[in-house]
């Protein structure tokens, strides 16, 4: 297993909704800063993203080392997963760590394959932010958030359904435990179900569906910019009230 | 004994709108010597000064050199005022700084593993947290609005300064002294009344190793903490110190998570300076 952190970075295992997701986080009694912004990047690794898989983790080691390049990255908190049924659901790559403790040339090949647990992974991003935000709030830090879930395609496989994700959603913006909230849903070489995936943002309260379009190198540079432009905005929003203003709708 | 510091200092929406700076200051940090300790400091500049915030910063400035100096020698000096003065002024020379350009409080707390004191020039507030988790807080008020400047006593300001308040004997220096249950019920309040004299020569708090064993905690805070215009100086402090954890940030993480709470802008600015002692057994509140 390539190392992904810093040895001294420590994180904590955590559960959400009684051990049917983990995940894991920096301890807050080690965390320097005032105020975080957590950020949950999701990708997509199943079977049908095997054409384009290289170049899919290019887009994200490039798009998280501009984050690392950002002035306010003592500031970020960052969560990688990837879901395929192949490699076991909903799995993290690393949990909420300081950003500049990241070695995103640790960060593995894929291995695409299996089926899409779109649904999980949009909930257990949304519930590990909010669970995290809630243990932060309970020791007087700031937060606010933003999950990005890349994929390719429908779901076809979770556990969780449309309606599970809409109340979590529904509850992080209720409780007001995080500033604000930014959930975005990317489309890459989905063209063909992209009426089915803006339903399922409608339906489930994402605030963005953005269709980056065929997969090619010059669309997943674009992607890589169009993450690390919306982690740096939200993360610049961090303290004004409300989430950025300056997150683009298109890629 | 351990230690963990932390200020904050926080600009006024008054300075904000009128886009000037900021006047007061803040330090606090632990110093490793003989025996070690801590150190907590803040200074408000005057704002119909000069440019106070100068003031202010350099007052603060000294009192941190000289109080990490005395810590490291073990040299327990209950006053720092002189070693203050002689550095500020020697600063304020060098740049030609004016009188009014000096015109700041100066609060400190000091504390090592035998005794500590608190020492208040001007106006503010101390909160002492002890380990059963009752809490008092001290607020410091001069009449007329006329707080003692230390910095008065090289710059031959003290006649005028005692013009003001017609003698060295009036009674012009109240102390409120407010104590909050570990359950957050405030069941003692009284007020003390001090002379020009007592308040131009620091009050004093003091505790030695016995009292210290007691204390988990020591700050000193600008009169802005006290100026909020709709929550009561002794709640605000209440508030304050209602730590949820007591490593890194935290007197920025508890003041900031207060003000939104009450969603509240401080006209006036607000610094504070904190020292959490843990006894080596695991100890604090």
């Amino acid at each position: 297993m390539p190392k992904l952190l810093k040895d001294d970075t420590v994180l904590e295992q955590r559960s959400l909704d009684g051990g049917a997701f983990t995940f894991r986080a920096a301890r807050i009694d080690k965390l320097g800063a005032t105020e975080y912004t957590l950020v949950t990047i999701a990708v997509d690794v199943t079977g049908s993203t095997y054409a384009f898989s290289d170049q899919l983790r290019d887009a994200l080691v490039n798009a998280v080392a501009a984050c690392q390049r950002s002035p306010f990255v003592d500031r970020l908190l960052l969560r990688v997963v990837t879901f395929s049924t192949a490699a076991g659901g909903v799995q993290e790559l690393h949990g909420f760590a300081p950003l500049a403790d990241v070695d995103v040339a640790g960060y593995p090949v894929f291995e695409p394959d299996g089926l899409t647990p779109l649904y999980d992974a949009v909930y257990a991003s949304v519930g590990a932010m909010e669970q995290y935000a809630e243990d932060l709030y309970n020791e007087d830090y700031l937060s606010n958030g933003i999950v990005i879930v890349i994929t390719d395609g429908l779901d076809n496989v979770s556990q969780v359904t449309p309606a599970m994700i809409k109340e979590k959603i529904g509850n992080i913006r209720r409780k007001e435990r995080m500033e604000s909230l930014v959930t975005i849903l990317v489309g890459i070489n989905a063209e063909e179900y992209r009426g089915e995936l803006e339903a399922f943002r409608r339906n489930v309260g994402i605030d963005y569906y953005v269709d980056a379009g065929a997969a090619s190198d010059a669309t997943l540079a674009r992607l890589a910019q169009f993450v690390s432009q919306s982690v740096v905005a939200q993360s610049q929003a961090l303290g004004s009230g409300g989430p950025s203003q300056a997150i683009s709708a298109t890629i | 004994m351990t230690y963990s510091t932390d200020t904050i200092t926080l600009v006024g929406s008054a300075h904000q709108r009128a886009f000037t700076p900021g006047q007061d200051a803040a330090s606090a940090g632990v110093v490793s010597g003989k025996a070690g300790g801590a150190f907590a400091i803040v200074s408000d500049g005057c704002s119909s000064g000069g440019r106070a915030e100068i003031g202010a910063q350099l007052l603060t400035a000294a009192a941190e050199r000289a109080a990490r100096l005395k810590i490291a020698g073990d040299d327990m000096v209950q006053s720092l005022l002189v070693s203050v003065l002689e550095a500020t002024e020697k600063a304020a020379c060098d740049v030609a700084l004016a009188d009014d350009d000096l015109f700041a409080t100066l609060l400190y707390a000091i504390v090592t593993p035998d005794r500590a004191f608190v020492r208040v020039y001007g106006d503010g507030v101390v909160a002492v947290g002890f380990r059963d988790g009752t809490w008092q807080f001290l607020r410091v008020e001069w009449e007329k609005n006329t707080p003692f400047y230390p910095i008065y006593y090289t710059r031959k300001n003290v006649d005028t300064f005692l013009t003001v308040h017609g003698s060295a004997l009036h009674t012009a220096v109240y102390v409120e002294h407010v104590t909050y249950d570990p359950d957050g019920t405030a069941w003692r309040q009284f007020c003390t009344r001090h002379t020009v004299a007592e308040g131009m020569m620091g009050l004093m708090l003091s505790l030695d190793a016995g009292a210290l064993r007691d204390i988990c905690a020591l700050g000193v805070f600008t009169d802005g903490v006290a100026s909020l215009p709709t929550v009561p100086w002794d709640n605000m402090m209440r508030e304050i110190v209602a730590f949820k954890s007591t490593t890194g940030a935290f007197l920025r993480r508890r003041v900031g998570h207060v003000l939104r709470d009450l969603s509240i802008a401080p006209t006036d600015d607000l610094s504070g300076a904190m020292v959490w002692l843990s006894s080596d057994d695991g100890g604090g509140s």
